[in-house]
């Protein structure tokens, strides 16, 4: 039924390809516990984030910010770069770095017009508003569980006119 | 099987949306304006059609909702989006009622209050051969997730803030009905009241020209199932130093019973650097009940809208004195009887009733405006929702107002 499903959802793309350069960041402590924290046992499936950004355009870059020892390597093979975030035993970094990489992909590359963000994380609020005030306006797409990001940040990426995905749902898409 | 509608008036933008949704079409608006959904495999030919009439405009709308219905990614299954709705106060208070006896938020209220009527809407598509059995299976398939959605708590929420404006003239009556308060707790202690009266406004913080707000809050009781009102004046402030000089100038016997009036005993943490203390101990009682009966806000079992009933409850609440037991007409004419006989003292003691009664009654119509305000005021409550789920709770509003949809929800409960 799934590939019904999407059969039935996708059939009106035809055979165009998509123009768009898209960029994925992955907040990837967020949505594993996230995922756990709604049942799902790994936490989630990074192939379904990569398969659902070429939805959008072409994958121009990825990053990973929070994956440690052999899932850095998954990811690197699916061609995502993960990225160093420094963790002092307590708190990790990679919330402002990943911010940091939002903001400098806005300004160092303008070819980019499609954000994906996968997170649920209501901390990164201020970087959708940021996104949103750029004067090239650029699609954003924010990735997350909806009961674990809370009504906060639905709300804000309503407002702004960007769209939240539930994870959950696009599995039920994305084989 | 019931008959799915085939044109939409311009107002029915929405359940037009669900229906073109389901049946995999798009809408076309017609000359008159309306919305008809056409179907995928309709629209080539309903282009060509309006092209050959020269409605070339129509055919470039058409061509529009036709890429856009093209270009899609498919993921609309998987948007969710938040959708704020306005309630009057009988309906939010209403929602926030029901929220309270189970221990849901709002948000949750207008969910689980909606639920029935969304899969009655859908069970209308099911079994129509125009529709796409598959997307009514996904928004099914939707409706369930969203039902069993986990709750969030209540406390998660918050009450409304009323700021209610404060004029200058009320700011007056406020400052006098404190004064007047002071002078009868002095009365009461033996304190002589005339030296008090004449440096009263000089020892607290004059009102005029400061930007204050009384604070307006609502709470749910959920022993006496009932709201609580609290309007709280605005800060009265007294000037320590001012006040320990006036002290000074007065009988050293008194100085006991003048700080008994102002409580100072209890103001063990009194900070000498600022020099303010809030004075609170003879501002008025000035909590009460709300209650929803029959779609009415009652204050304290007063009607809310019947002013004249509502303002003499209040100044009983702040006077604790019958309010019918005095009448203008009765003391004027009292007033004019000791003027006739020279009797200033009782004229003067009547006229300082007349003013106070009037003090009064201006601050229980001030009172009463909050009230009458907050009555009529509407608040937003905000949920958030499965996209596709939006277009069928939409669809299921049909006509009616979000605020009658939502009242007859609650009803069912």
């Amino acid at each position: 039924m799934t590939e019904g499903i999407e059969n039935l959802l996708f059939m009106q793309r035809g055979q165009e390809q998509p123009q768009e350069n898209v960029a994925l960041f992955i907040d990837h402590e967020n949505l594993f516990l996230s995922g756990r924290k709604n049942g799902i046992s790994n936490g989630y499936d990074f192939d379904k984030l990569i398969k659902l950004s070429k939805k959008y355009g072409r994958l121009v870059l990825a990053y990973v910010f929070g994956a440690e020892g052999n899932k850095r390597f998954e990811f690197f093979r699916l061609g995502v770069e993960p990225k160093f975030t420094p963790y002092d035993g307590n708190k990790s970094l990679a919330d402002p770095m990943m911010i940091c990489e939002i903001l400098c992909t806005l300004y160092e590359r303008p070819e980019i017009n499609v954000f994906i963000i996968a997170t649920s994380d209501k901390d990164f609020i201020p970087v959708l508003l940021h996104l949103s005030k750029n004067k090239d306006r650029k699609n954003v797409i924010v990735v997350g569980f909806a009961e674990t990001a809370g009504d906060f940040i639905i709300e804000v990426c309503t407002k702004l006119n960007f769209n939240f995905l539930e994870y959950k749902n696009i599995c039920k898409i994305i084989t | 099987m019931a008959n799915l509608q085939t044109i939409f008036k311009p107002k029915q933008e929405k359940i037009a949306e669900f229906n073109a949704y389901v049946t995999n079409s798009i809408i076309f608006k017609d000359e008159k304006g309306n919305l008809v959904p056409i179907s995928k495999s309709e629209i080539n030919e309903k282009i060509t059609q309006v092209d050959t009439n020269k409605q070339f405009n129509l055919a470039g709308e058409l061509l529009e909702s036709a890429k856009k219905s093209l270009k899609g990614q498919g993921t609309e299954v998987a948007e969710v989006v938040s959708k704020s709705i306005r309630l009057d106060t009988v309906t939010y208070l209403k929602s926030q009622e029901i929220a309270h006896k189970k221990n849901l938020s709002l948000s949750d209220i207008i969910r689980t209050t909606s639920i029935q009527k969304m899969k009655q809407k859908l069970d209308e598509y099911k079994n129509e051969p125009s529709v796409d059995q598959e997307k009514v299976e996904i928004i099914n398939d939707l409706l369930k997730s969203w039902e069993d959605k986990n709750s969030t708590s209540p406390d998660k929420e918050y009450f409304p803030q009323y700021n209610c404006t404060i004029t200058n003239e009320t700011k007056e009556l406020l400052s006098e009905f404190i004064e007047n308060s002071i002078l009868d707790k002095c009365k009461e202690e033996g304190i002589p009241i005339e030296d008090v009266r004449d440096f009263i406004s000089s020892f607290y913080v004059d009102w005029e020209g400061q930007e204050i707000f009384p604070e307006v809050s609502l709470s749910f009781n959920l022993q006496s199932n009932l709201f609580e009102l609290v309007i709280m004046w605005p800060n009265f402030l007294v000037i320590f130093h001012r006040y320990n000089a006036f002290k000074e100038n007065i009988d050293i016997n008194l100085h006991n019973k003048l700080d008994n009036v102002f409580k100072l005993n209890d103001y063990l943490d009194y900070n000498e650097e600022i020099d303010y203390l809030n004075y609170y101990p003879l501002m008025p009682n000035t909590s009460s009940t709300l209650q929803i009966e029959n779609d009415k806000l009652f204050f304290d079992g007063v009607d809310a809208v019947r002013r004249d009933t509502l303002n003499a409850l209040i100044y009983e609440k702040i006077t604790n004195e019958k309010y019918a037991d005095f009448t203008v007409e009765e003391c004027m004419k009292q007033v004019h009887n000791a003027l006739a006989n020279n009797d200033y003292d009782t004229a003067a003691q009547l006229n300082e009733k007349l003013a106070r009664f009037q003090v009064y009654s201006k601050i229980s119509s001030w009172y009463g405006d909050i009230i009458a305000s907050m009555a009529n005021e509407s608040n937003v409550v905000t949920f958030t929702i499965p996209k596709l789920l939006l277009l069928l709770w939409e669809a299921a509003k049909g006509d009616k107002s979000i605020q009658k949809f939502v009242s007859e929800n609650l009803q069912e409960v």
